[in-house]
C-alpha cells in the first residue's frame, strides 16, 4: 500500500474503532502509530513519535485554559448564576407567546459567557426551565428542544471547550478563537429567539395549547441587580480582559475562575468539599481532555507524514471544486459524523485533515474554527449520539417524555442551526469582523 | 488465589492513582493562585513574577499525568459508548468482552507508551549524577548537602537561565509513572472481571452521572 493510502485507510480505522466503543485517544494514538510503522517500515521511527507526542507534546502554556475553564464553568453552575439570570429574562419575556422559551435561549446565551460546555448548559436549564414550561401547559416537546437547542450556545459563545480544542489543532489563538466566536454566538441566539417568535405567529401547536402566561413575582431593582451585575463582572472581566489584551487567555481563566469562586462563597453556595469535588471533576476533565489532545496530535503528524491532506488537497484542485463545492461537502461530512461522533473527535478527526485545503484557498483559519465548530455542534442534536439530548432525558427522570420527544423536539433547532451555519459560511465577517 | 493476589494489586494500584489524583487536584488550586498573584503583580505593583510560564507549564503537566490514572480507574476517559450500551441491552456477556478487550488493547498502548518515556526520565535524571562522581565539574566534596546542590545544578533543566529554571526529571518521572500506572490499572481491568456489568448498567446512568457532576 502507498502512504496515502495507509494514511487514508486509518481515519476509517479509527472512526470505526471509535463507534465500536474504543477510547477515543487510545483508537487515535495507536491507529497513527501503527500507520506510521507501516508506512516507514522501522519501528524506531513509530516509537520517536509517540515519544514527542506524550512527552514534549503537553508543554503548552495555551494549555492552561482547559482547568481554568472548566474549573470557572463548574463553580458558576454551583453559585447558581444560571437560576438568575434565567429569573430575570423570564420577567422581561413574560408577556410574549413563547416568553419562557425565549427567557431560556437569552438566559442560556449569558450562561454560555461564563461556561464552557453545553453539558453544564444542558443540565442546569433542564432543572430550571422545563418544570416550569411543562406546569404552564407548553408543549414538553418544545420545552425539551429549546433546552436542548439552546445548550449547544455554551460551546460556541466563548469561553468554549471546543473553541479551545480547534485552536490547538490548526495552530490558532485562543484568544482569537474566542472573540470571533461573539459574534456567531450571538446570531444563533437571536436566529433561535426569531425562531420561537414565529412559531408562537404560525405554528402555535407546537409551542403549546391554552399556554398560560407566566405570572412571575416582581422583582424589585435590588433583585435585578443583585442577580445580573456578577454574571456582568465575570464576562467583563473575562471577555474583556482577552479583548484588551490586558489578559492572556490563560489569565484570564485563572482571574474568572477566583472571581467565581468568591461569588460562589459570598452566596454560601460552596462548601470547602463541594470545592474539593469540583477541582477534581476539573483534574479528570482536564487529564482526559489534553490525553485526547496529545493523542489528536500524534494523528495529525501521521497524517502529514502519510501525504493525506496534501493529496486531498490535490484531488478536490483537480477536480475544480470551487468554494461552495467543497463546504457542502465539508458540512455534510461532519453532520454525518455528527451522528456517530461526538463534537471533539469529529473535530480532532477531520479538521487535519482539510487544514492545508482551506490555507491553500486563501481562507481564514479562524472563521473555518467557527464553522467547524457550529458544524460539528449540530450533532449534538440529533440521534443516535445526541449528548445534550441524553443528558436532558438523563436529568429530567420522567418516563412521560421519551428521548424520542427530546430529539424531535430539539430537531427545528437543529434546523435553525443549519440555517445559521449557511450564514456564517457565506459571510465570514461576521465571525472574524471582530478581530480587525 | 491467583485471582485474589490480581484483585488486591489491583486495589493497591487503585490506591496509588487516588493519592496521584490528589496532588494532582492541588496543583490546579496553585495553578489559580500563581495566575491571579501574577496578574496583580504585573497589573498593579509592575513586578512579574519570574518563571510564571515555566511553573504553569510544569503544574500542568504534572496534573494530567497525576490525574490521567484515576480518570482510566473511574471509567472516565472520552470514549462515544452507545453501541456497548446498544449491544448491552440484548447481549451483556458480548458487551462485557467487548469492553474488556478495549481495555487490554488500551493497556497495551500505555505500555508502548511507558517504553518510550522511561529512558527520558532515565537520561534526565542522570544529567545530574547525584551521589556519584560528576564527568565535569568539581568532584564530590563528602557534604551531604553540598554535593546534593550541586547535583541540582547539573540537571537537565527548562526555563530561561538567569531568571527560572527547574529540572526536568521530576516532571519526567510524573509522566512515566502514572503512564506505568494507567497500563497496568487496563490491564488488571481486562483480567479481573471488575463489575464491567454494573458500569454498564444502563446509559441513562451513565449520562445521569455525568450531568451530576454539574449539579446546581
Amino acid at each position: 500500500m502507498t502512504p496515502v493510502e495507509i494514511g487514508a485507510f486509518s481515519v476509517v480505522a479509527i472512526i470505526f474503532l471509535v463507534y465500536i466503543g474504543m477510547y477515543i485517544p487510545i483508537a487515535l494514538g495507536l491507529v497513527s502509530f501503527v500507520s506510521i510503522w507501516l508506512i516507514s517500515g522501522k519501528s524506531i521511527l513509530a516509537f520517536n513519535f509517540l515519544k514527542v507526542a506524550v512527552g514534549d507534546g503537553v508543554e503548552e502554556y495555551a494549555f492552561a485554559t482547559i482547568p481554568l475553564f472548566t474549573v470557572m464553568g463548574l463553580l458558576v453552575s454551583r453559585a447558581g448564576l444560571g437560576t438568575d439570570i434565567y429569573t430575570v429574562m423570564s420577567r422581561g419575556f413574560r408577556k410574549i407567546t413563547g416568553g419562557i422559551g425565549m427567557a431560556t435561549v437569552g438566559a442560556n446565551a449569558v450562561f454560555a459567557a461564563v461556561t464552557g460546555s453545553s453539558i453544564a448548559s444542558a443540565s442546569v436549564f433542564t432543572k430550571i426551565s422545563v418544570p416550569e414550561m411543562k406546569r404552564l401547559n407548553y408543549n414538553p416537546r418544545f420545552a425539551v428542544g429549546v433546552v436542548a437547542g439552546s445548550s449547544v450556545l455554551g460551546m460556541i459563545i466563548p469561553p468554549s471547550a471546543m473553541l479551545i480544542i480547534y485552536s490547538f489543532v490548526a495552530e490558532q489563538s485562543v484568544g482569537e478563537m474566542f472573540l470571533a466566536g461573539i459574534v456567531p454566538g450571538l446570531v444563533l441566539t437571536a436566529a433561535y429567539i426569531i425562531g420561537i417568535l414565529l412559531a408562537g405567529r404560525f405554528w402555535p401547536s407546537f409551542i403549546g395549547q391554552n399556554v398560560k402566561s407566566t405570572e412571575v413575582e416582581e422583582l424589585t431593582w435590588f433583585e435585578v441587580f443583585d442577580k445580573t451585575v456578577p454574571i456582568l463582572f465575570l464576562i467583563t472581566v473575562v471577555l474583556g480582559g482577552i479583548y484588551t489584551g490586558w489578559l492572556t487567555p490563560v489569565e484570564s481563566g485563572a482571574a474568572g475562575a477566583f472571581v467565581a469562586l468568591i461569588i460562589a462563597f459570598m452566596r454560601k453556595k460552596i462548601t470547602w468539599k463541594g470545592l474539593w469535588q469540583t477541582a477534581i471533576e476539573t483534574g479528570h476533565i482536564t487529564a482526559s481532555i489534553l490525553f485526547l489532545i496529545l493523542m489528536a496530535s500524534l494523528y495529525s503528524r501521521m497524517l502529514g507524514y502519510a501525504g493525506l491532506p496534501n493529496e486531498l488537497n490535490a484531488f478536490l484542485q483537480e477536480y475544480n471544486f470551487g468554494f461552495v463545492t467543497v463546504m457542502i461537502i465539508y458540512v455534510l461530512l461532519m453532520l454525518f459524523l455528527g451522528t456517530i461522533l461526538d463534537t471533539a473527535s469529529i473535530i480532532l478527526i477531520v479538521v487535519p485533515l482539510f487544514l492545508t485545503l482551506i490555507e491553500s484557498m486563501g481562507l481564514s483559519l479562524v472563521w473555518f474554527g467557527i464553522v467547524t465548530v457550529i458544524g460539528a455542534e449540530i450533532g449534538l442534536l440529533t440521534p443516535p449520539l445526541g449528548i445534550s439530548c441524553f443528558v436532558i432525558k438523563a436529568t429530567l427522570n420522567d418516563p412521560k417524555i421519551s428521548l424520542k420527544d427530546v430529539f424531535m423536539g430539539a430537531f427545528p433547532f437543529a434546523v435553525i442551526m443549519l440555517l445559521v451555519l449557511v450564514l456564517i459560511i457565506k459571510y465570514p465577517v461576521l465571525s472574524i469582523g471582530i478581530l480587525n | 488465589m491467583i485471582n485474589a493476589f490480581f484483585r488486591r494489586f489491583f486495589n493497591g494500584s487503585v490506591s496509588v492513582a487516588i493519592v496521584a489524583n490528589t496532588i494532582g487536584t492541588m496543583l490546579i488550586f496553585a495553578l489559580v493562585a500563581i495566575l491571579n498573584a501574577d496578574v496583580v503583580a504585573r497589573g498593579i505593583l509592575h513586578d512579574p513574577i519570574n518563571g510564571v510560564v515555566e511553573l504553569v507549564i510544569f503544574s500542568l503537566a504534572l496534573i494530567v499525568f497525576l490525574q490521567l490514572p484515576d480518570v482510566v480507574r473511574s471509567n472516565r476517559l472520552t470514549r462515544s459508548d452507545g453501541f456497548l450500551h446498544l449491544i448491552h441491552g440484548f447481549k451483556p456477556k458480548v458487551a462485557c468482552n467487548i469492553s474488556r478487550i478495549i481495555d487490554f488493547i488500551a493497556g497495551v498502548f500505555m505500555v508502548l507508551i511507558a517504553w518510550t518515556v522511561w529512558p527520558e526520565f532515565v537520561e534526565s535524571y542522570e544529567t545530574c549524577s547525584f551521589f556519584v562522581a560528576p564527568e565535569f565539574g568539581p568532584p564530590l566534596t563528602g557534604d551531604f548537602f553540598r554535593d546534593l546542590s550541586d547535583a541540582f545544578g547539573r540537571c537537565e533543566y527548562a526555563g530561561t537561565p538567569g531568571i527560572f529554571t527547574a529540572p526536568t526529571w521530576p516532571v519526567k518521572l510524573a509522566i512515566a509513572f502514572n503512564v506505568t500506572l494507567c497500563a497496568i490499572i487496563f490491564l488488571l481491568k481486562a483480567l479481573l472481571d471488575t463489575e464491567q456489568a454494573l458500569l454498564f448498567g444502563n446509559h441513562q446512568k451513565a449520562m445521569a452521572e455525568k450531568a451530576k457532576s454539574v449539579d446546581t
